[in-house]
């Protein structure tokens, strides 16, 4: 075929030259290497793309997990008991109200509860609470005074003592 | 039938049993070419030496998966082929964790592919103009595209058949002859006469 005939000048030049030859002594002991390798099974010794991918993966994910236990958001957040958060806040109350939170814990942060997470939290107790006393949580004073008629109100015949007047 | 004596695919046969005699001849008879191929591709005869010695272990360890309708040649040069280019590729990105330029290194140690035929008396003219030939010639075959570069140098450096060159490559025979006619087109016009100086064009004149 056409395709593979060279043109005169280039067939020319090639003809002068030829691939470089291994110097004969560098050949000399070529066989017994090569026995060699086939008896080592061929341990490459290079420290190729290979085996820097494989160490880079590994540094990542080691990272990766150093990340997730020391440095993560998550770590930091505690168990802390919403009793012991309320009763900072509220300086020992003492009504059924909080002897009932006393019970409970749920996870929050180490950081103080709002006014709309404690309501929040107190919703999720149920309907055991009326809105008039939800509505004066927070208020000391008031939920005192809450207790007190509450006291009263479990007395019959002061019950009708007050109906009557 | 003495070892040496016999056909690649009858030595074959024998180092397929485990006979490391014949594979030994199998490596006395293709170990010139199989560095020639790999000093092609690397341009350094010591990671050549090791490349075609990594791929004969290799092909001794893989003989049972050379198919017998193939050639032991092609097989084997196909081996040294991807050893090279994968010495090559190492080699390289070594060169990328070195402090000092990649380049200087690279040109430092690269060396000649080819060297020049002695002929027969040449004046110290014709030395120097053969010697400029070489140069300028090796600088051509370095322009072209990779699959063009092996093609022209598996075919008329390393003397295979086309067919050879095809199955080394592991690419259709018509791909081959593409590459070459697209390769020597190339060559011709890197090496115009304009562009060789005057000696070589005097030489190309004949």
């Amino acid at each position: 075929m056409d395709q593979e005939k060279l043109t005169p000048e280039l067939e020319k030049l090639i003809s002068k030259v030829k691939l470089k030859e291994p110097p004969r002594e560098m050949m000399t002991n070529y066989l017994s290497e090569v026995n060699t390798k086939i008896d080592q099974g061929i341990r490459s010794s290079h420290f190729g793309f290979p085996q820097v991918t494989g160490f880079f993966v590994i540094g990542l994910t080691l990272a990766g997990v150093l990340y997730f236990f020391l440095m993560h958001p998550a770590a930091h957040v505690k168990e802390v008991s919403v009793e012991k958060n309320i009763a900072d806040r509220s300086q020992e109350v003492t009504s059924p109200i909080t002897s009932y939170i006393q019970t409970s814990t749920a996870p929050v942060s180490q950081k103080s509860l709002t006014l709309e997470e404690e309501m929040a939290v107190l919703e999720a107790f149920g309907d055991e609470f009326s809105d008039e006393s939800v509505g004066l949580f927070g208020d000391d004073e008031a939920l005192e005074e809450l207790t007190v008629l509450d006291e009263v109100e479990l007395s019959p015949g002061f019950g009708n003592q007050a109906s009557g007047v | 039938m003495e070892i040496p004596a016999l056909s690649d695919e009858a030595l074959v046969a024998r180092a397929r049993q485990g006979n490391r005699d014949a594979f030994g001849a199998l490596v006395l008879r293709h170990q010139t070419q199989a560095v020639l191929i790999a000093q092609s591709i690397l341009r350094n005869l010591e990671l050549a030496k090791d490349a075609s010695q990594n791929a004969f272990a290799k092909a001794y360890l893989g003989l049972g998966r050379f198919r017998e309708d193939a050639k032991f040649k092609t097989w084997l040069f196909r081996i040294v082929m991807n050893e090279a280019k994968d010495v090559y590729r190492k080699e390289k990105s070594r060169g990328l964790f070195k402090f000092w330029s990649p380049r200087e290194t690279e040109e430092s140690e690269e060396e000649s592919i080819l060297e020049t035929i002695p002929s027969s008396g040449p004046s110290p003219r014709e030395a120097f103009e053969t010697q400029e030939i070489r140069t300028r010639l090796e600088k051509a075959i370095n322009e072209l595209p990779t699959r063009e570069r092996e093609v022209f140098i598996l075919r008329y450096l390393n003397g295979l058949a086309l067919s050879e060159v095809a199955e080394t490559l592991g690419i259709a025979l018509g791909t081959v002859k593409a590459h070459l006619a697209h390769g020597t087109e190339k060559l011709r016009t890197i090496l115009a006469p304009e562009k060789m100086g005057i000696q070589a064009s005097s030489t190309l004149r004949g």
